[in-house]
């Protein structure tokens, strides 16, 4: 005589003997489901990065042209000048990058906290002429694309980088007609 | 006996399985980003090679060229020496304006004279031909340094900063190059 099993007896026999083996393969299904969807969550989140460097320039642009309306159409000399304005220093900061935030609200050390290129829009401008004003390094968003402020204050996102270095060495060109127009 | 061991194997499992499914999520959480896409970046060879033909040229015209074209054009460098090697072909010239189909694949200054500050950058990379490489700069007095990202926003922003000053509120009193 073997002695009864108690389980079956009771009927959990077909519980004990299902239930960790379905949820031992609902768990496989889940870590698969979370394998496949983790690479698009992860572009996904590549471009709020940039969208947010994008809105970033935009708040930059409008700290810029508040600046000018204060200051007789002087432009800033450099971005922490925007922070002494009352623009906020998160504005300075791309997400694509792991650059601190700046703990003080001196110059130096903004501009040690900052991802972004400034370089001041000249006052005498050409009529219609559309300068690059702040740009960033490509390599905040892999090279694929580079978010510029124009001097007309809008915001464009360059894919082409034969483009991106274009735009700004006709700045530094502009800068230069400008010192030889002012010797 | 037989149960223990079926209870033990899925237990085991269990905990494999929950393992690599944290170990999956933290490393996603990690700032572990994907590389940079390679660019068309001129080398650090040729960054000094272009400095030496700025150089040359200096020295016989008394002031530096107004555009990298100009060096290409009188015999300083040749076109290739502005691209990056992997490109299948040099751009070509166009005559109106004097420029190259595509722009150089390095950045130049041509505001910045030989008088102003020493750490003001002349020359630079702004792409990473490969990932984790730095960007290649010569400064105003020559000087080579291989930068970080952070260490170069810095020197632009320095430079844009220097070269606004002059041509933005600074009186034309300075004296011409040329």
């Amino acid at each position: 005589m073997t002695e009864p099993d108690n389980d079956q007896e009771s009927g959990r026999g077909w519980l004990t003997q299902w239930v960790p083996g379905v949820a031992l393969w609902l768990l496989i299904g889940a870590i698969l489901l979370c394998a496949i969807f983790i690479q698009p969550w992860d572009r996904r989140s590549e471009m709020a990065i940039r969208a947010l460097c994008g809105a970033n320039l935009n708040g930059i642009g409008k700290g810029i042209f508040l600046y000018q309306d204060e200051h007789d159409d002087i432009p800033p000399p450099n971005l922490a000048a925007l922070v002494a304005d009352g623009q906020p220093m998160g504005l300075f900061r791309c997400y694509g990058t792991d650059t601190p935030k700046a703990a003080t609200t001196q110059p130096a050390d903004i501009e040690a906290h900052c991802d972004y290129i400034y370089a001041p829009p000249p006052a005498d401008m050409e009529k219609g002429k559309k300068l690059v004003v702040v740009f960033e390094l490509p390599a905040n968003h892999q090279q694929e694309d580079v978010n510029v402020l124009f001097s007309d204050y809008h915001v464009e996102t360059i894919r082409e980088m034969d483009r991106f270095m274009s735009l700004v060495q006709e700045l530094n060109d502009y800068h230069a007609k400008l010192r030889r127009a002012k010797s | 006996m037989k149960r223990k061991t079926h209870t033990f194997t899925v237990v085991t499992t269990f905990c494999l399985l929950l393992a690599v499914g944290v170990w999956i999520v933290l490393g996603d959480r990690k700032p572990n980003r994907p590389p940079c896409q390679p660019a068309m970046s001129i080398s650090e060879p040729q960054i000094r090679k272009v400095w030496k033909a700025i150089g040359t040229f200096s020295k016989e015209n008394n002031h530096r060229p107004d555009t990298l074209e100009i060096l290409t054009g009188g015999g300083y460098l040749k076109p290739a020496d502005l691209f990056d090697e992997r490109r299948k072909e040099t751009p070509a010239l166009t005559t109106q304006p004097h420029r190259f189909a595509i722009n150089p694949d390095v950045l130049y200054f041509p505001a910045l004279r030989a008088e102003d500050p020493a750490d003001m950058v002349l020359l630079c990379t702004v792409l990473l031909a490969e990932d984790g490489e730095k960007y290649h700069i010569i400064f105003n007095d020559g000087r080579y340094a291989a930068l970080t990202s952070h260490e170069l926003v810095m020197a632009l922003n320095r430079t844009y900063e220097y070269i606004g000053s002059k041509v933005i509120t600074a009186p034309a009193t300075s004296q011409p190059e040329r």
